[in-house]
């Protein structure tokens, strides 16, 4: 009864007490504390009694945990001593040892933090689990076809057809465009149009203005923090009045915070989806083109496949008057937001998304460099513990278990496992700036502050030297004391089977890398060098601002620039065009003369002036060039070969065809064929190809030498801003543009190349460690050796024959294994360098050259040694 | 044959005389009455433990009252094997001591 009063406090010192006592007698302790504490109750009251329990609880059990502790930690502190006795013995090999894997634990973890960055991919969003994108694929005109975007009339329709979508927003995206605020004039490709459910359904905050009103009516612009203060600087942004293409007045409504840089989505500016109406309806209206990428939040427990099969034959009926026009299918399909990044590979993506693929091969070379580092120690380890054979034996005789054995070399690993954490630290700290610069924005110092990463460092350096030092503690505690202490000399080995496979895997991993990394290098600058048709590094492209509603006036322009540009010294030739290699592209249907209707081709289009190929040096093979003195050239085109190919006539010149855009269609003739050019990066095929005579352009490109190069450039811009002197120069050159599309492979090029650089650091580290080893260990051999005679160079050759054994037959694993992961990552390029035999030879060659200049310094050390030195040994 | 710490000894004696009554708490007191010096049940209990691993005791459950928060009591009760172990530390005791007195020690004869 007493303590049911009295229960609260009671449980707790009751609940403190159980803790330490086993479930099996549980009932009969808190029995006895329970009956002896009424006793005490009815003796000496209520408040003596709980201060009892309370005594027990805080005072008597602590007091017995301690001094049962105590018992243990003679133990520990022995370990302790022993294992720093160990370490001050063997310097050299522990400071390899804790620095092999420090290196290993901080490139894993450089590694890391890159896939971590690549995973966290619209993450941020507070709803990104029900977010999803839709698009659509299927084949059209014989062609596989796989939009990012659908027509925008579909979404309204998605909302009122399934009850499962809460809401939808589309984001309708347009070419470059000029915006001007006051004098300051830019072109901007990173903005929408969009809907105000964009703030429903994406966690991107505004910071001004009002989520609901902000995009609700025509004509309001949303910025973001940057832009905001670089326009307006300190300067209330709300209300402010930009020009959008001369033609139209936008008004700040907001100001939002600047995306996120992994989002997929990224945007300075967020135009009301409502202005459209006036602007561009096509783009709003059209349900034959798809203008816009389409995303819907479902509702809380909606299944996505579920989804899926009702959205798919849905947009088949939708779409399906468009796709029979083509002869094809379409279909529809939901993406999970976070899947976007690196999983979806569509056309028209809007960020040039991430690869699996690649994140995948880096987490597989950080984990090939972390087993690289780990059985460098355990190579170490073990090597090093067979001397030790000696102390465990003696241990073992004095009544040590197994257990006890094993718990102490373990125990020792996780020491050096935990300083060499801490080196690591420090490496990546000092290190931080080139990883930084190398590794692009996924990687920050700051981003390993975060508790999930930590956790996955702490894991992984418990992880490591935990394995790394279980297969020494198992061999070693196995050993029976009689054994261990008699035979002192037979559990030493200084050929040990194991260690040579473990050496030769590390070989084998190390060749296979540096494979990796040359023929990564070579595919890279092949693609930087590979001709494309035209001289990139001359070619230079100027962005150009039309008159929207004047054509005439922009026309002139246009021609007066260019005269002007002809004139410069420099300065060969010019053109005019719609595009230029290297930018988005634009694409159209065509329908080639004796085929039926139905038989539509789609094929990149360009709108050019007349001296567009001789500006680009492309040579004409059939036919002829557009001319001025053919006043019909409006209605004639040009064509590449492969499109001549696809269109399969014998003889393309004067064949028609019709041409299907934006709804509307037109006849024209062949007039010409010209020799394939590479208008987009070499991961890609030459697509076919068609080239309009037409005044319609964006680009002015100049083919200039390169001599005196920052003075033309300087003579370019005066003559720019003498004609077009509110617009801004937008220029670059096309070898510039070209080079960005293999950004990401230089990246993984250069990333590969640091880990071989470290996988051979710890390769070597690692043969230090068991050279040394080994020299000492044979000294005695080496003194004999010499005094009957042998040279120092005939002792190194002894040591470098077994070492050559070992080379060899890592050459041989590894040159299959680079040859078929060289391959495999070849595939994604449709223009791929010949695997070369060369850099396997030259792989072959650095590590053989590292590996024996490691092991000839150690050995000719002890070589050179005096031999009576060496015969006193031991 | 296992031979026992100076705390199981004790508490063999203190099972050995309690006979059906040994359980928690009046072994407790027991232990107190021999020893003049209180020890816990955390400590009793593992003492009970190693015993029991020793085969020197084996514990029965009671019938539930309603008097210890409705708990079972634990009662140990000696196995003949305990029952040897303490004759034979009994026996030990005695070679050890032989006819050694209080008086004799302080006196400083035999």
């Amino acid at each position: 009864m007493a303590l049911r009063k009295t229960q609260g406090r009671v449980n707790i010192a009751l609940k403190m007490l159980r803790l330490f006592y086993s479930s099996n007698m549980e009932e009969g302790y808190s029995g006895d504390i329970e009956e002896e504490f009424e006793e005490i109750i009815k003796i000496h009251g209520q408040n003596k009694a709980s201060l009892w329990l309370w005594r027990h609880a805080l005072v008597e059990v602590p007091k017995w945990m301690v001094s049962e502790l105590m018992k243990g930690m003679t133990m520990i502190m022995q370990y302790l001593k022993t294992a720093q006795r160990i370490m001050q013995r063997h310097k050299l090999n522990t400071l390899i040892n804790i620095f092999g894997l420090a290196l290993g634990v901080s490139t894993c973890l450089a590694i890391l933090l890159f896939v971590n960055y690549e995973l966290s991919y619209d993450k941020f969003h507070s709803n990104n689990s029900s977010i999803s994108r839709i698009t659509m694929s299927g084949t059209l005109a014989g062609n596989a076809y796989a939009s990012a975007r659908i027509p925008a009339p579909a979404a309204p329709i998605l909302t009122q057809t399934f009850p499962e979508i809460v809401e939808t927003v589309r984001l309708i995206p347009d070419n470059l465009n000029l915006f001007r605020y006051k004098d300051q004039a830019f072109n901007e490709p990173l903005f929408f149009f969009t809907e105000p459910s964009f703030f429903k359904i994406f966690s991107f905050p505004l910071i001004e203005g009002n989520t609901e009103e902000a995009l609700a009516v025509p004509n309001s612009i949303v910025i973001d923090e940057d832009l905001a203060s670089r326009l307006f600087g300190s300067e209330e942004a709300l209300g402010k009045i930009i020009s959008f293409n001369d033609m139209m007045d936008l008004t700040v409504t907001g100001i939002i915070q600047n995306a996120p840089r992994n989002s997929h989505l990224d945007y300075h500016m967020l135009i009301s989806l409502s202005t459209l109406k006036e602007y561009w309806p096509f783009a709003l209206n059209s349900r034959e083109w798809p203008a816009a990428y389409t995303y819907i939040q479902q509702r809380d427990g909606v299944d996505q496949i579920q989804l899926l099969n009702k959205i798919r034959p849905f947009f088949k009926e939708y779409l399906n008057d468009i796709a029979a026009a083509e002869e094809g299918e379409l279909y529809g399909n939901v993406q999970s937001l976070s899947d976007i990044h690196l999983r979806s590979h569509l056309q028209n993506e809007w960020k040039s998304p991430g690869n699996i693929r690649y994140v995948l091969t880096f987490l597989g070379v950080g984990i090939l460099i972390m087993t690289i580092a780990c059985l460098n120690y355990i190579n170490i380890t073990t090597a090093r513990a067979n001397v030790r054979v000696r102390e465990i034996g003696i241990r073992k005789t004095m009544g040590a278990s197994k257990y006890q054995v094993m718990l102490q070399l373990v125990g020792e690993s996780l020491l050096s496992g935990l300083a060499s954490m801490l080196v690591a630290g420090l490496l990546m700290i000092v290190f931080s700036p080139m990883l930084r610069s190398i590794m692009g924005p996924g990687y920050s110092i700051q981003s390993c502050l975060n508790s999930t990463f930590l956790f996955q460092v702490t894991g992984i350096g418990i992880f490591v030297s935990i394995f790394a030092g279980l297969l020494p503690a198992i061999q070693l505690s196995r050993y029976q004391p009689h054994q261990s202490i008699k035979g002192i000399t037979a559990g030493i080995k200084t050929k040990s089977k194991r260690r040579m496979a473990l050496v030769t895997f590390q070989f084998t991993v190390l060749v296979g890398l540096i494979i990796m990394t040359l023929g990564i290098v070579q595919q890279v600058s092949f693609m930087q060098n590979q001709p494309l048709g035209f001289k990139k590094e001359q070619l230079l492209a100027i962005r150009m601002i039309n008159d929207h509603g004047d054509e005439g006036n922009t026309l002139l322009r246009f021609n007066t620039l260019k005269q002007e540009m002809l004139n410069l010294q420099h300065v060969h030739s010019a053109t005019l065009s719609s595009h230029v290699p290297g930018t988005r592209y634009y694409e159209g249907q065509f329908a080639p003369e004796g085929e039926s209707r139905h038989t539509v081709m789609t094929m990149e289009t360009y709108q050019v002036g007349e001296d567009f190929l001789s500006t680009y040096q492309i040579t004409l093979l059939q036919g002829r060039d557009f001319s001025s003195e053919f006043s019909g050239d409006t209605q004639s085109i040009l064509i590449n070969e492969a499109a001549s190919e696809q269109f399969a006539w014998e003889n393309p010149i004067g064949k028609r065809v019709t041409y299907t855009s934006h709804g509307e269609s037109g006849e024209y003739r062949v007039a010409g064929v010209f020799h394939n050019f590479h208008s987009q990066s070499l991961h890609h095929a030459v697509k076919p190809m068609v080239l309009f005579k037409s005044s319609h352009c964006h680009y002015l490109t100049l083919y200039l030498d390169r001599k005196d190069l920052r003075n033309t450039l300087l003579q370019i811009s005066e003559v720019w801003k003498s004609i077009e002197s509110d617009n801004p120069f937008d220029h670059f050159f096309l070898d510039d543009q070209f080079n960005q599309f293999y950004q990401f492979e230089s990246l993984m090029g250069s990333i590969i190349q640091c880990f071989t650089i470290v996988g051979i650091c710890i390769g070597c580290l690692g043969l230090i460690g068991l050279i040394a080893f080994t020299t000492e260990r044979r000294t005695k051999e080496v003194g004999i050796r010499k005094s009957i005679g042998a040279s120092s160079s005939s002792i190194v050759m002894l040591f470098l024959e077994e070492f050559g054994v070992m080379l060899i037959v890592a050459n041989v694993l590894a040159w299959p294994l680079g040859y078929f992961s060289l391959k495999m990552w070849l595939t994604n390029f449709a223009y791929k360098t010949e695997i070369n035999l060369v850099i396997f030879v030259l792989a072959s060659i650095t590590t053989a050259l590292v590996g024996m200049l490691t092991i000839a310094y150690w050995v000719l050390r002890a070589a050179r040694a005096n031999p009576v030195e060496a015969l006193k040994y031991e | 044959m296992k031979e026992l710490t100076k705390l199981e000894e004790v508490v063999m004696i203190a099972i050995w005389r309690l006979g059906d009554m040994a359980y928690g708490v009046e072994i407790k007191k027991q232990v107190y009455e021999i020893l003049g010096k209180e020890y816990f049940y955390n400590t009793l209990y593992t003492t009970f433990d190693q015993l029991i691993r020793k085969g020197f005791i084996n514990k029965n459950f009671g019938e539930p009252s309603s008097v210890r928060g409705g708990k079972r009591k634990v009662f140990f009760r000696m196995t003949e094997m305990g029952e040897l172990a303490l004759e034979e530390a009994f026996e030990r005791q005695s070679r050890v001591w032989g006819s050694i007195t209080l008086d004799g020690l302080q006196r400083g004869e035999l």
